[in-house]
C-alpha cells in the first residue's frame, strides 16, 4: 500500500473529526500487561471427591448435551464397576457438588447410572510390551478391578476367589434391592471379557499359599476383603446361637433362608445392620435395630436409615444387649440396657455408657451381630497387620516384595468406590512399574486433585509422553461467579418403589431415570473449573481481544492489557491468572 | 395522528420511537424512570426495532452510545441530576467526536442534600460541554423536540440535550399528539454519517492529537453550534410545515409593546403566560419570552424581542452560587454592547429544589421590577426571612 499523508494546512483541510488513516493495531498494549489470563481446566469438587477417579463432571456434561455414549465412555474408562457404584456408592461427589450451596446438588450417581446402562466400548489401554502374571486373591470389587486393569494392559490374570461365583461383597453381602444379581452378573461378565483365567472354589490359606502364588506369579495382589464378624460379646453368644451379620446376608442369597416369622434383633448401626434389618423384614419377620449410641453417631448411610425406617425397621438407639436369652440353642430374647453418651472417646465419637437399672427383656426369635467385620490374618501369614487390617503403602505394596492389596483387607474407608479406587491405583502403578517407569513420579502425575484416587485417561497421557492437560487446583464456591447462575432450579426426583414394598420384596428400591430426565438433571451442573461456551469472556472483554471460533476461545496476548475481567466474569472459575515473568526482571 | 393522555416522561418515549431510534441504553434515575420503562416496553413488544442496552451507569450509557453513534445508528438516552453528573466527562466526549446523539435530561436539583425535585443546576453545569441545549415549556414539546433535536443534531453533528422540569412535565400527564410515523420519516430521513466506524476499513478514531492540530478542531465545533442557530430555525420552520406547530429559538408572549418583559424558561413559563394574561385584562403593557435554547444562544434573537421593553427580569430555576442565575448571566452578556444594556436586567432565583412558583411569587416579581430601584444583587423569590 502506497503511503498515505494526511496534510492540514487550512482549515478547509480538516476533517469534521479526527480520524486517521491507520488503526491502533500498531500499538500492541499487551506489553503492558502485569497478570496474564489463561483458559486453564481446573478440578470440579465432584471429581476431586471420587474415591474411584470417576470423571463425573466429565460424563454429566456429556449426558446434559444428549451425548450418552461420551458419557458412558469416559465413564467406564475410569471404574470397571459403574453400574455397581451407580447403586451402592455413598455419593461424596454429591456431598462435594457446589450446587448444594446454590440449591440442591446434581444427581450425579442418577446420571451416572444411565451412562453405566449404555453399551459402550472403551478404547483399548496401551498394552504392556511384555506381558507379566499376576494372582488376583479375592473376586469383590477391589479384587474385580485390579484384574481388569491388568487384564486389559495385557498381562495374564489369575483370578482366585474362595466361592463359586464372582463379586465377593457385591453378591453376597448386597442384598438385591439395592443392587440386582443381573446387574452385577452383567458387570462381571463385562470384565471379563478383557481375559481373565478363573480359579474359583479356591481359598487363599486352605486350598493355595501366599508362597505357591508369590512363586508361580510376577506379582500377587491380596483383596480378600474381611468378612469375619465381630462378636458382640454376651454370655451365651459363643454357642452359635447368634447369627453373624454378612453370614445372614450370605445365606438369604444362597436361599439357604427362604422366609422368617416373629422379631428379629440386628445389633449395631453400620450399614451390614441396616442390610440385615431390612433383609429380615422382607423374609417377614419384624426388624429391630439396636445401636449403643445415637442416631448421629450411626455409620450407616442416612438414606438406608431412612429407608429402612420408611419400610418399617424399628431403630432403638442408645441400648446394648447385656444377655442372650435361650431355650436350648433357640433364642427367646436379649436383656437390654440403656445406654447415655459420655464424652468423646480417642476417635472422637461419644462413647456409650451403660446406665444401671435400667435393664429389660425383649423377646426375639433371632439374634444378628452386625457391629463390624474384622479381616481373617490367617489366610496370608507373614504379613504385616494393624489393627484394622494390612498393612500397604501409598502404593498398595505390602511389606513382601510383589505383593500387594487393596480392598477391605487393608486399613482404608469400607467402600466399593474405594476399594475400586485403591484397587485401580495398585493396578496403574504396578504396570508402570512393569513398564520401567517410577511409581512414585506416575503417582503424583495421574492423581486426582492431590488426593487418593488416580486418573486413567492422566495415565494414557503420562504413557503417551503428553504434557498434563489440566491443572489440579479444586475450584472453590466462591471462585464461581454466582451473578450469571440460571435460576435455582429442583433437583430431580429418583424413581422409587413405595416404602410399604420393602415387606414382600427384593425387588430394586430406587429405579433408574429415563434419559431425557437424566439429561435435563445434567444440566443443572455448574461446570465448576470447565469452560461450557457461555462467551462471558468474549462479551465482557474491553480490549475485544477475546476470539472465539467453534467453541474455544482465545486470548490475543499482543492487546491483552491484563485487566482479568476475564477471570471475573467467568462463572465456572476456568480462566486463571500467572504474573508476567517478565516483571521479574 | 392520535391525541393519547402522557405523561412528559412518555411523551420523551413516544418521541424517540417516532423518531426510529436505532440504539438506545439508559440506566434508571428518578424523576426520568418513566422515559427508560416506556422506551423498554416500546423494544420489548417490537413497536421499536432498537436494541435496548441494559447499563451499569450512566457513565456507560454515554460511552456505549457514542461507540452505537459512530457506527451510524441513530442513538437516544435518557437522565437526570446525578446521572447526567455522571456523564460529565463522556458529554465532553460525545461533543468532541461530533455523534449526534439526543438526550432528554429531566431537571432535578444536585445533591446535597439529598431531593429529587426540580431544578436546572444539574443540566446548566453542562453548559460548556458543546451540546445544544434545549428546554421544553410542557409535553407536547417534548416529543416534538426530541423529533426536532434529531434533525438539529444530525445536520450539524454535534449531540443533543432536551430538558424538561421534573415533576411538573415528567408526572403531569396531558393531551399529546402522537405523529403520524411516515410524516415524521420523511421529516427526519435516516441517519447517513460522513465518517462511519466500520470494522472492515478500520481507522482510530479521536486519536492523540497535538497542539498544532487541535484548535482547529474546537473552533470546528464553534462554528457548527454558530450554524446550529439557522439549522434549528429551518427545522423548526419544516415542522411547522408538516405538523402546524412552532416553538422558535425563543417564543415571545405579548412583548409587542411590553414596557416590562420577564424571561422564564420551562414549566414556569406557563404558570407566567396566564399572570400575562391577567395584567393585559387590565390594560398592563408587560409581557413574557422563553428561551428555549441555552446553546447555542439566540443572541440577535434575544435583542430583538426585548427591543420594547424598558425594564426586564429572568427567572432563573437555577443559580451558580457566587453569581446568579445562569439565564440571568446569559441574556446579560447577550445584551452588553448594545443601546439595551442599560436597561435594568433584575435577576430572580425561582423554585430552586422543586419549590413552587405561583402566580402569586410572579406578581412579586412584577412589582419588584417595576419598583423604582430593583436589586443589582440577584432576588431569592419567596425565600424564608
Amino acid at each position: 500500500m502506497a503511503e498515505q499523508q494526511i496534510v492540514l494546512r487550512r482549515l478547509s483541510d480538516y476533517p469534521y473529526k479526527s480520524i486517521a488513516l491507520g488503526t491502533t493495531r500498531a500499538n500492541l498494549t499487551g506489553r503492558w500487561r502485569y497478570w496474564r489470563p489463561y483458559y486453564q481446566t481446573r478440578r470440579a469438587p465432584c471429581d476431586a471427591h471420587c474415591p474411584v477417579g470417576s470423571p463425573a463432571i466429565g460424563f454429566v456434561q456429556a449426558a446434559s448435551d444428549g451425548n450418552w455414549e461420551r458419557a458412558a465412555t469416559m465413564l467406564r474408562e475410569e471404574n470397571p464397576l459403574a453400574a455397581v457404584t451407580a447403586r451402592v456408592c455413598y455419593r461424596p461427589c454429591e456431598a462435594a457438588c457446589h450446587r448444594r450451596q446454590y440449591d440442591a446438588p446434581i444427581a450425579i450417581q442418577a446420571v451416572e447410572r444411565v451412562a453405566a446402562d449404555q453399551t459402550v466400548e472403551v478404547p483399548a489401554f496401551p498394552a504392556a510390551d511384555r506381558p507379566r502374571s499376576v494372582a488376583v486373591v479375592g473376586s469383590g470389587p477391589a479384587g474385580l478391578t485390579f484384574a481388569y486393569y491388568m487384564a486389559a494392559f495385557g498381562h495374564r490374570v489369575s483370578l482366585f476367589e474362595a466361592r463359586r461365583d464372582l463379586g465377593g461383597l457385591l453378591r453376597y453381602g448386597i442384598p438385591p434391592y439395592r443392587l440386582p444379581k443381573v446387574v452385577l452378573d452383567r458387570e462381571v461378565e463385562r470384565l471379563l471379557a478383557a481375559g481373565i483365567q478363573i480359579r474359583s472354589d479356591c481359598r487363599l490359606g486352605r486350598d493355595v499359599s501366599l508362597e505357591e502364588l508369590e512363586a508361580q506369579y510376577e506379582a500377587v495382589f491380596l483383596a480378600p476383603g474381611a468378612s469375619r464378624s465381630l462378636a458382640i460379646r454376651v454370655p451365651g453368644e459363643d454357642t452359635g446361637a447368634v447369627t453373624p451379620g454378612l453370614e445372614f446376608l450370605r445365606r438369604v442369597h444362597e436361599g439357604g433362608i427362604r422366609g422368617l416369622k416373629g422379631r428379629v434383633a440386628v445389633v449395631g448401626g453400620g450399614n451390614t445392620a441396616i442390610d440385615a434389618a431390612r433383609t429380615a423384614l422382607r423374609l417377614g419377620a419384624d426388624a429391630v435395630i439396636l445401636y449403643r449410641r445415637s442416631r448421629n453417631e450411626m455409620p450407616a448411610h442416612v438414606d438406608e436409615i431412612d429407608r429402612a425406617e420408611a419400610e418399617g425397621v424399628q431403630v432403638e438407639t442408645l441400648v446394648a444387649p447385656v444377655e442372650l436369652q435361650r431355650r436350648g440353642r433357640t433364642v427367646t430374647g436379649l436383656v437390654i440396657r440403656r445406654n447415655e453418651l459420655g464424652a468423646p472417646g480417642p476417635d472422637g465419637r461419644p462413647v456409650p455408657v451403660p446406665l444401671p437399672g435400667t435393664e429389660e427383656t425383649w423377646p426375639f426369635d433371632l439374634v444378628i451381630s452386625a457391629i463390624g467385620e474384622a479381616v481373617d490374618a490367617d489366610v496370608a501369614p507373614g504379613l504385616t497387620w494393624g489393627s484394622a487390617g494390612l498393612v500397604v503403602d501409598e502404593w498398595g505394596r505390602t511389606g513382601r516384595a510383589e505383593v500387594w492389596a487393596a480392598g477391605d483387607v487393608v486399613d482404608m474407608p469400607r467402600t466399593v468406590a474405594d476399594a475400586i479406587g485403591r484397587a485401580k491405583r495398585a493396578a496403574l502403578l504396578l504396570d508402570a512399574r512393569w513398564r520401567g517407569l517410577d511409581p512414585a513420579v506416575m503417582l503424583s502425575r495421574i492423581q486426582v486433585a492431590g488426593g487418593p484416587a488416580v486418573s486413567m485417561a492422566k495415565y494414557r497421557e503420562a504413557l503417551a509422553g503428553q504434557p498434563s492437560s489440566r491443572a489440579e487446583d479444586v475450584v472453590a464456591y466462591d471462585q464461581l461467579n454466582a451473578e450469571f447462575f440460571e435460576p435455582a432450579a429442583p433437583r430431580v426426583a429418583l424413581p422409587q418403589l413405595p416404602p410399604g414394598d420393602g415387606r414382600h420384596s427384593f425387588r430394586e428400591v430406587v429405579g433408574t431415570l429415563s434419559a431425557e430426565a437424566a439429561a435435563s438433571e445434567a444440566a443443572r451442573c455448574l461446570s465448576c473449573g470447565h469452560c461450557n461456551g457461555c462467551d462471558n469472556c468474549w462479551i465482557y472483554c474491553p480490549d475485544l481481544c477475546v476470539s472465539r471460533e467453534s467453541g474455544h476461545y482465545h486470548i490475543d496476548y499482543d492487546y491483552c492489557k491484563g485487566c482479568t475481567l476475564c477471570v471475573a466474569v467467568c462463572p465456572r472459575g476456568a480462566i486463571s491468572t500467572t504474573e508476567e515473568r517478565k516483571w521479574r526482571g | 395522528m392520535e391525541r393519547l393522555i402522557l405523561s412528559g416522561n412518555h411523551a420523551a418515549a413516544y418521541g424517540a420511537w417516532l423518531s426510529d431510534v436505532q440504539v438506545t441504553a439508559a440506566y434508571p434515575i428518578s424523576p426520568q424512570t418513566g422515559i427508560v420503562e416506556k422506551l423498554a416496553e416500546l423494544v420489548a413488544t417490537g413497536r421499536l426495532k432498537a436494541r435496548f442496552i441494559n447499563s451499569e451507569s450512566e457513565h456507560s450509557v454515554m460511552a456505549s452510545l457514542i461507540a452505537a453513534s459512530e457506527t451510524g445508528a441513530r442513538t437516544f438516552t435518557a437522565t437526570s441530576s446525578q446521572g447526567l453528573a455522571l456523564m460529565h466527562e463522556l458529554l465532553h466526549w460525545a461533543a468532541g467526536a461530533r455523534v449526534p446523539i439526543v438526550m432528554v435530561n429531566v431537571n432535578r436539583a444536585m445533591a446535597a442534600p439529598w431531593t429529587m425535585f426540580c431544578d436546572q443546576s444539574d443540566s446548566v453545569a453542562q453548559r460548556d460541554t458543546g451540546w445544544i441545549h434545549l428546554y421544553c415549556e410542557d409535553n407536547q414539546e417534548v416529543l416534538d423536540s426530541v423529533i426536532q433535536g434529531f434533525r438539529l443534531a444530525e445536520q450539524v453533528l454535534l449531540p443533543v440535550m432536551i430538558n424538561m422540569d421534573g415533576f411538573y412535565i415528567s408526572y403531569t400527564a396531558e393531551p399529546v399528539e402522537i405523529h403520524d410515523l411516515e410524516t415524521v420519516r420523511r421529516y427526519l430521513p435516516p441517519y447517513r454519517p460522513p465518517v462511519r466506524l466500520d470494522p472492515a476499513d478500520p481507522h482510530t478514531l479521536h486519536g492523540g492529537t497535538d497542539p498544532t492540530m487541535f484548535m482547529e478542531m474546537r473552533y470546528q465545533m464553534a462554528q457548527a453550534m454558530d450554524r446550529a442557530l439557522t439549522v434549528a430555525e429551518q427545522a423548526d420552520t419544516d415542522f411547522a410545515a408538516l405538523f402546524g406547530r412552532r416553538y422558535g429559538l425563543l417564543d415571545p408572549y405579548r412583548c409587542d409593546d411590553a414596557e416590562l418583559i420577564l424571561i422564564a424558561t420551562g414549566s414556569v413559563m406557563g404558570t407566567l403566560r396566564e399572570v400575562i394574561d391577567d395584567h393585559r385584562a387590565r390594560g398592563e403593557a408587560i409581557g413574557a419570552l422563553k428561551i428555549r435554547y441555552l446553546r447555542p444562544f439566540p443572541t440577535d434573537a434575544l435583542r430583538r424581542a426585548l427591543a420594547p421593553a424598558r425594564k426586564v427580569a429572568v427567572i432563573d430555576r437555577n443559580v451558580s452560587i457566587g453569581m446568579g442565575g445562569v439565564f440571568w448571566q446569559e441574556v446579560r452578556s447577550a445584551l452588553h454592547g448594545t443601546e439595551a444594556a442599560s436597561k435594568p436586567v433584575l435577576g430572580v432565583l425561582a423554585g430552586i429544589g422543586g419549590r413552587d412558583v405561583t402566580p402569586r411569587s410572579l406578581e412579586t416579581v412584577i412589582d419588584l421590577a417595576r419598583s423604582d430601584d430593583p436589586p443589582e444583587r440577584p432576588f431569592w423569590l419567596d425565600l424564608k426571612r
